[in-house]
């Protein structure tokens, strides 16, 4: 043993750039031009949407109004996708739980045949580019008639969450001690009293998470809807390519922060809970 | 002494494992889900794609297989243009979102102080923006005589000399950096979480320097994840619609858009369904990529 | 009333046997431990005893009956996981109450009941309390706790205390048996400490590779251990591979060219042996003697209450005898005897 230990090398994990001042410039530098990149279109959006008047190349509108919310709120158009959208989405969260809890249940705890073979097989949408996908479904919605239908639309909407949720759950499920499970069948719980008592309550969270995401997604999917649900079924993101491609300006920047509001909501309610492994495996909701 | 020893008198036989029937019965309805819904559509694409379809002089639609469909997209030069700018598209988005996300996850991982706490909170934002409304967003923001045209004529640049962004390439990769930016960054965090700090401070410790620890530890260490991350993001740009349909040009066209066209405006789902397939062929190598390494990052 | 019976007992997974071929007879209100090195089965051979595991061949008995096709809730067995498995949803109280109220017991007798078993496990008044509000000794109790409400035939243990401290163990232990001798419930005790097994059971069963090698009580395997594999894990023995010679006065096994007289039980003259013997059944000489060996580079290494000796024979390798804490090396060499050295069969040292 030596008798004095020698100085320990400056490790503040410091190493990136090695001057500390030129680094933390940088670094301001960088954050600086991130948070205008990503924040002031969002604000542009909100300014647009107050705006009574915004004569170019004015940097704030020139005159403030609600004009265009209560124009926007009180289009009937607006209000049927909102309700459609609102209808849909709880329904796909509902129908890919009911699907997709089971199923991930039983990768992370059953012995099921060919498990690595069917894990491959829910990796196959995600590996497929979507409108590539969508666009497939659409030809055979037209062959079977689910084209322009309720039913096409939540069944479209379901690919991406269901793959999404049965990740999800499947490692949720996994994470659980099994011997809390077996610790419950042993003090007498059948199979099915074991999970609704012990797993289940366990799992909450994560399932919560998930099918917070699956909702958010379905009422956010546009590209797919826009295949297979018009002109009958028009969700709130399906108008917005309307209005936008009409060039209203201050209706569609409203109704652009109106959609925007329950993902932001989630955002601000579930960064505490954000386990970044979630967000990184659901993602396919580009 | 106590020793149990007896002759193997009971064969071994396999009792009916209930475990594995009802592991079967939990999976079947995703099963059949997927069947429906993903694999059957994407095999009758497929089929479509080799399916032909001709006009008689009595003006009657006749079918037949063919590799028409195909060579329509290679010699057709819209079609091939499409392709092109595609891959052009993906390509180069997928490089920037990559830089940026890095040095995002960078800062995340070894930075202290309110910057990096900062950097943390922004980044994840566009994550919760639909694509609809970020294109949107950008339409105003990086339009001529949008938002940031109006700040450089505030600082003297002439009326017109703003370049044109939206309705542009430059307006698809603006847009999909913006929309895949927490994707990637989320995705090279976890990756660079996964080095333990020991592992750096004794290459310190063995005298290298700033560059050379990332050069061969960082980087190499987290390749394996970060190129997840990069065929997952190349996917969803190539598969991309609302992004490219709102702020892209007229032509050339990503495929995305060109074939919701094709489906929608022109009624030709053989030609839509060819491009879907060729759709799928360019994503395949990132796809077969993807699949595996998520596969083994998730299931050992 | 509760005796275990597992007759031919087998369990395989894909490409090896975790179980094989075990049989076991376990009397009422007998404390039996399962000890052997991890992986060797014995934690397997528990959870086919408690119905998470069902075996490929063979039967599980209780009282008689068989309950091999029996799902754990229909099992009179009640187990303490090693992760104390408590859920941390529930509070103390109700970690307790699930089994009862399970069967439908009127709220009074469950909270009487749970009441009472928390004081027999020595951890009143903390009903309201979270799993992760206590410390890992009283989840222990609370564990135990859980496992016995439910008045279960057999108690099974799967290395309960092997996440608690050195101190804590020794006091768990004790507190363990004193509620076993009190409840008078057969037990089942899995460990791999077998300080833990033999001052704690009645009986010990040694498993190595699945295979039950010995079952008996503490002095019986330590004393008589009934493979090379006993003599070994239990406590610790010189190993050595030699030819059992039955030509002589006394069994001699040939080790290279050194005979070591040794005890053989029914072994053939010729056999192929492994020679096991205690560190403290060496005696060490000072000065060449008949029957002994001369070791080389020998060195000391304190026990604190005692030293051993280490060194090495050019036939036997290393070796190893225990001395007193007064011993001291001089410049004079050292000699070893085998004071009793015993052979089994085969010459395959054993594997942990």
């Amino acid at each position: 043993m030596a008798a004095q230990a020698p100085a320990m090398p400056a490790i503040r994990l410091s190493w990136w750039i090695d001057d500390p001042r030129m680094r933390r410039m940088l670094l301001r530098l960088f954050g600086g031009a991130l948070a205008v990149f990503i924040g002031i279109p969002l604000l542009t959006l909100v300014l647009w949407s107050f705006a009574g008047e915004w004569f170019w190349p004015n940097l704030i509108p020139t005159q403030w109004s609600l004009r265009w919310w209560q124009e926007v709120l009180e289009n009937p158009r607006v209000i049927d996708a909102m309700v459609l959208s609102f209808t849909i989405a709880p329904v796909v969260t509902f129908l890919t739980a009911v699907v997709a809890i089971p199923a991930g249940y039983a990768f992370a705890r059953l012995d099921v045949p060919y498990r690595r073979t069917l894990l491959l097989l829910f990796l196959i949408p995600n590996a497929f580019p979507r409108i590539g996908l969508y666009v497939s479904l659409a030809v055979l919605y037209y062959q079977i008639g689910l084209i322009d239908t309720y039913w096409g639309v939540v069944f479209l909407h379901m690919i991406g969450t269901l793959v999404y949720m049965t990740w999800i759950t499947t490692a949720t499920f996994r994470s659980i001690d099994p011997h809390l499970e077996e610790a419950a069948r042993d003090a007498g719980a059948s199979p099915l009293r074991a999970f609704f008592s012990v797993v289940l309550p366990l799992a909450l969270p994560g399932i919560i998470v998930a099918s917070l995401f699956s909702f958010l997604a379905s009422v956010d999917e546009a590209q797919g809807t826009l295949i297979v649900g018009t002109p009958h079924y028009i969700t709130m993101p399906v108008l917005l390519y309307t209005l936008i491609s009409s060039f209203q300006r201050p209706v569609a920047a409203v109704f652009s922060v109106l959609l925007a509001l329950p993902s932001l909501l989630l955002l601000v309610v579930a960064q505490r809970y954000l386990h970044s492994e979630y967000v990184a495996a659901g993602l396919g909701r580009v | 002494m106590a020793v149990v020893t007896s002759a193997r008198a009971v064969p071994r036989r396999r009792r009916f494992d209930r475990s594995r029937a009802a592991g079967v019965l939990l999976v079947l309805p995703s099963l059949v889900y997927l069947t429906l819904f993903v694999f059957i559509p994407v095999i009758k694409a497929f089929a479509t794609s080799f399916t032909v379809r001709d006009r008689d002089d009595a003006g009657n639609y006749t079918y037949r297989v063919g590799l028409d469909n195909y060579a329509q997209l290679a010699t057709s030069d819209t079609l091939r243009a499409n392709v092109i700018f595609t891959v052009f598209i993906a390509v180069t988005s997928v490089a920037i979102v990559f830089v940026i996300a890095y040095v995002i996850a960078l800062a995340l991982r070894f930075g202290k102080g309110p910057t990096a706490k900062l950097l943390g909170r922004i980044y994840i934002v566009p994550l919760f923006i639909p694509s609809v409304i970020a294109s949107y967003a950008m339409i105003t923001f990086l339009a001529n005589h949008g938002f940031v045209d109006g700040i450089l004529q505030a600082f003297g640049l002439p009326d017109g000399a703003f370049p044109k962004i939206v309705f542009d390439w430059k307006g698809i990769v603006i847009t999909q950096v913006w929309l895949s930016l927490p994707f990637m960054t989320v995705l090279l965090s976890s990756v660079l979480l996964e080095i333990s700090d020991s592992l750096i401070e004794s290459a310190r410790d063995v005298g290298a320097s700033s560059w050379q620890i990332f050069r061969h530890i960082v980087l190499p260490l987290s390749a394996p994840g970060a190129l997840i991350g990069v065929t997952f993001m190349f996917l969803g740009v190539i598969g991309g619609f609302t992004v490219p349909y709102l702020l892209g040009p007229n032509a050339p066209q990503m495929l995305g858009v060109s074939m919701v066209y094709y489906m929608t405006n022109y009624f030709e789902p053989y030609i839509a369904s060819t491009q879907a397939v060729a759709i799928f062929m360019l994503s395949l190598v990132a796809a077969v990529y993807y699949v595996r390494q998520q596969f083994k990052r998730e299931i050992r | 009333m509760a005796e275990v019976e597992l007759r031919h007992v087998t369990k395989g997974y894909k490409d090896t046997t975790a179980v094989d071929d075990v049989s076991l007879a376990i009397k009422d209100r007998e404390f039996v431990a399962l000890l052997g090195p991890s992986g060797c089965g014995k934690t397997t051979t528990l959870r086919m005893l408690a119905g998470f595991i069902r075996p490929d061949a063979g039967q599980i008995l209780i009282d008689g009956r068989g309950v091999t096709d029996l799902p754990p809730e229909h099992r009179p067995t009640a187990m303490v996981f090693q992760s104390y498995a408590l859920w941390p949803h529930m509070t103390v109280a109700d970690n307790i109450a699930f089994g009862l109220r399970l069967r439908r017991l009127p709220q009074a007798e469950v909270a009487d009941r749970t009441a009472r078993m928390l004081d027999v496990v020595g951890l009143p008044g903390v009903t309201k309390r979270y799993p992760s509000q206590l410390s890992g000794g009283q989840q222990q109790r609370v564990a135990l706790a859980r496992a016995l409400v439910l008045g279960p035939k057999i108690l099974l243990l799967d290395e309960p205390l092997s996440n608690l401290d050195a101190k804590l163990r020794v006091r768990m232990r004790d507190e363990i048996r004193r509620i076993q001798q009190e409840l008078q419930i057969t037990t089942v005790y899995v460990t791999h400490d077998q300080e833990e097994a033999l001052t704690m059971a009645d009986r010990i069963a040694v498993m190595n590779r699945g295979v039950l090698q010995q079952v008996g009580d503490a002095l019986d395997i330590y004393d008589r251990p009934a493979t090379a594999f006993v003599a070994d894990f239990i406590g610790s023995s010189n190993l050595l591979t030699g030819t059992l010679r039955l030509a002589g006065a006394r069994p001699v096994a040939q080790v290279g060219d050194a005979r070591i007289p040794v005890e053989a039980d029914g072994l053939a003259d010729g056999a192929a042996v492994t020679v096991s013997a205690r560190p403290e059944d060496m005696e060490v000489l000072r000065e060449a003697a008949p029957d002994a060996f001369r070791l080389d580079d020998t060195r000391l290494v304190n026990f604190g209450a005692y030293k051993r000796l280490l060194g090495r024979h050019p036939a036997f390798g290393q070796l190893e005898a225990r001395v007193p804490k007064a011993f001291r090396l001089g410049d004079e060499p050292v000699y070893l005897r085998f004071t009793r050295a015993r052979a089994f069969a085969g010459d395959e040292r054993p594997r942990g």
